[in-house]
């Protein structure tokens, strides 16, 4: 598991003091509103930096230029390829973390840790313009108290190339097909293979599986290992197996079509079975106080306006949640990440959520490991 | 002050240490290896990993197993190594030119070092290429990389220096005269190796293999990148309770097995060094004095 913490400063002459922050506030606004990045942006925005505990690709900095330009606000970064990392820091206390990124898979687990303050949607002008959808996605508020603001959404499904596999995959089945054995990777996190599986398998509820059912998937994912040539541990991982041909065949994400720019013809399937939904969010942390609780739901709103919206679809292939991300985007964009018919897929869409019973996939998954 | 005041004084900083980030830290995790649910003390953590149906013995044997395969070939790396460099080399210059060369490698993180191993034994490999490009393969073999010979070979590759190093230095303080004497008395230079060289640096080979054995079983960077699918060893294990699963009682409970199980694994190689020390040189006090008086 590897963690790096990168600063990702402000540019020209808005990184600056606070003191010169608080001189050129007004000017930021009236900039931002030229731009039209923030129209509507408030203006409660008052500490000069916050930390954004997040995945590498969500915080390139085409993608932060923008509201750290406009806003004066420095976003430092903090990544993690497994939330569970920062929620154990923010356990012990002093993450110094004011924002997290979240999946609809974790959460809740998140929530449960007791790290996560409610926000105030209201305060956010951007709230207005999501997705309907997603305001009442599961995941997203705990104790009728909102604190997720999903800003990404995509699917995960298999992944496998095209030129060494010579033929179009359209059933999970390949994933444990003896045929590709030693081709095939599969993910090293505590749910997901479970519930790759437990779809392959065609178990109705996935993350509701009871001890009868996850038995059954564990005994699949045993008989499945003398195929796997390894389990990923993150993204990273998995690109340099597909990209060094050690695998051909994976369970992976979207960000894996990255490697076609090596010239290698990977394709994403969509299998019988279907795919998993997902989405991320950005949850504010107990330790945004004060003038960083205003900064950090500032940026919260600028994660789901129209410029990191379609700057995300642009960079990695994400999709945003945004409606007017969407209508800003040009058609052939549109159409490329799949955004002209969302209210279709999102109505049949899996979605990931946090196991109902989270010790018993921590212990299917950890007697797979074991076996 | 009396003396012995004045030693307690001297050693109080390093007691302080000890005691602060060493016992403490290992307390709490004793403690908390006894966190049932709803209960303490409790020793139902220790029931799950050490009950019947419990995968985790199995787990715990392969991480020692693995270990001690390390310390073994580290031995067979650097026992040798080391007593060419220290008595058939006569030049300090190239004896240190040798070690600078094996220290170099500390240069580079371990987690480069690990990684490096993938473009050796990988599918489009050094190892891979040369053998297809010479003609003795036609496939690549997929073995090499991907199970627990490529872990056991990289956690050997990353931990026999500090064997060599001991062994080494072990060695070099070995008098001449007795190896010397020795053959004036007719021993062969095996005879001499394995009656006089071996039972007198048996020290430096026990701190050697303490050296290798004690990160060896606590690494997660070689079963993670090289393990393939049958790479998972103790710490893997417990880094996953701590950080993933958010299971600090369970963590805690297998790093307690963990060092309790290490520890009899180190008393058994020390038992083993001394007998190794005691039928090469037929003397019985070369581990606990240090040298064949």
């Amino acid at each position: 598991m590897k963690r790096n913490t990168h600063l990702t400063s402000a540019s020209g002459p808005w990184a600056q003091s606070r003191r010169d922050f608080l001189k050129t506030t007004a000017l930021a606004g009236v900039a931002g509103i030229a731009a039209g990045h923030f129209g509507a942006r408030p203006a409660f925005a008052k500490a000069s930096k916050i930390v954004w505990g997040t995945n590498a690709d969500y915080a390139q900095p085409d993608m932060l230029a923008p509201f750290q330009k406009a806003s004066g606000i420095e976003v430092a970064t903090e990544y993690f390829s497994d939330p569970s990392e920062l929620v154990t820091k923010l356990r012990a206390g002093g993450a110094g973390v004011h924002v997290m990124t979240d999946g609809s898979y974790h959460s809740e687990i998140t929530f449960g840790e007791g790290v996560l303050k409610p926000i105030d949607t209201a305060r956010m002008p951007n709230w207005d313009k999501m997705i309907p959808a997603f305001k009442t996605a599961g995941g997203l508020s705990f104790d009728g108290k909102p604190y997720g603001i999903p800003y990404a959404w995509g699917t995960d499904s298999v992944v496998y190339n095209f030129d060494a596999l010579k033929t179009e995959i359209d059933d999970l089945g390949a994933l444990f097909d003896p045929k590709y054995k030693g081709q095939i990777a599969m993910p090293n996190g505590l749910f997901e293979s479970l519930v790759a599986t437990a779809l392959y398998l065609g178990i109705e509820k996935p993350f509701a599986m009871g001890e009868k059912e996850l038995d059954e998937v564990t005994k699949v994912l045993i008989k499945q290992k003398p195929l796997v040539r390894s389990y990923w541990n993150d993204i990273g991982d998995l690109k340099n197996l597909m990209a060094t041909g050690e695998v051909t065949i994976c369970w992976g994400w979207k960000m894996l079509l990255d490697i076609k720019q090596y010239g290698i013809d990977v394709r994403w399937a969509h299998p019988k079975q279907g795919e998993l939904a997902w989405y991320d969010a950005a949850f504010m942390t107990k330790e945004a106080e004060g003038e960083t609780e205003e900064a950090t739901m500032a940026f919260m709103d600028y994660l789901i306006g129209d410029t990191y919206g379609a700057v995300l679809g642009k960079s990695i292939g994400y999709l945003t949640t945004s409606t007017s991300a969407i209508a800003a985007m040009d058609a052939e964009t549109v159409k490329t990440l799949g955004l002209d018919d969302y209210d279709s897929f999102l109505a049949k869409a899996a979605w990931w959520t946090s196991p109902t019973q989270p010790d018993l996939y921590q212990k299917a998954w950890d007697k797979v490991l074991n076996a | 002050m009396n003396e012995t005041w004045r030693s307690w004084l001297s050693g109080t900083p390093w007691l302080l240490m000890i005691g602060c980030f060493f016992i403490m830290p290992l307390a709490g995790l004793l403690l908390m290896s006894f966190s049932g649910e709803g209960s303490f003390p409790s020793l139902e953590n220790y029931r799950v990993i050490l009950g019947e149906g419990s995968d985790r013995p199995v787990v715990l044997l392969r991480t020692i197993g693995t270990a001690l395969t390390v310390v073994l070939l580290s031995m067979v790396i650097a026992v040798p190594a080391a007593y060419y460099l220290a008595k058939c080399v006569a030049s300090a210059r190239v004896q240190a030119a040798v070690l600078a060369l094996v220290a170099v490698t500390f240069l580079v993180g371990p987690l480069i070092r690990t990684v490096a191993w993938r473009g050796i034994l990988g599918r489009s490999g050094l190892v891979n290429t040369v053998l297809q490009g010479i003609g003795v393969i036609d496939e690549p073999i997929m073995a090499l990389l991907y199970g627990r010979p490529a872990v056991v070979l990289a956690m050997t590759y990353n931990a026999f220096p500090f064997m060599l190093f001991t062994v080494f230095l072990a060695m070099k303080m070995i008098d001449d005269r007795f190896l010397a004497a020795g053959r004036d008395l007719g021993a062969g230079r095996a005879g001499v190796f394995w009656r006089i060289v071996l039972p007198l640096a048996a020290p430096g080979i026990w701190t050697g293999a303490i050296l290798v054995f004690v990160p060896t079983i606590s690494t997660v960077l070689e079963p993670e990148i090289l393990g393939g699918t049958s790479g998972r060893l103790a710490a893997t294990e417990i880094r996953d309770q701590f950080f993933h699963a958010l299971n600090w009682p369970m963590g805690s409970t297998l790093t307690i097995v963990l060092i309790i199980a290490g520890g009899i694994a180190i008393l058994g190689l020390a038992l083993a060094t001394a007998a190794l020390a005691r039928l090469s040189g037929r003397i019985g006090i070369a581990m606990r004095a240090g040298s064949a008086r």
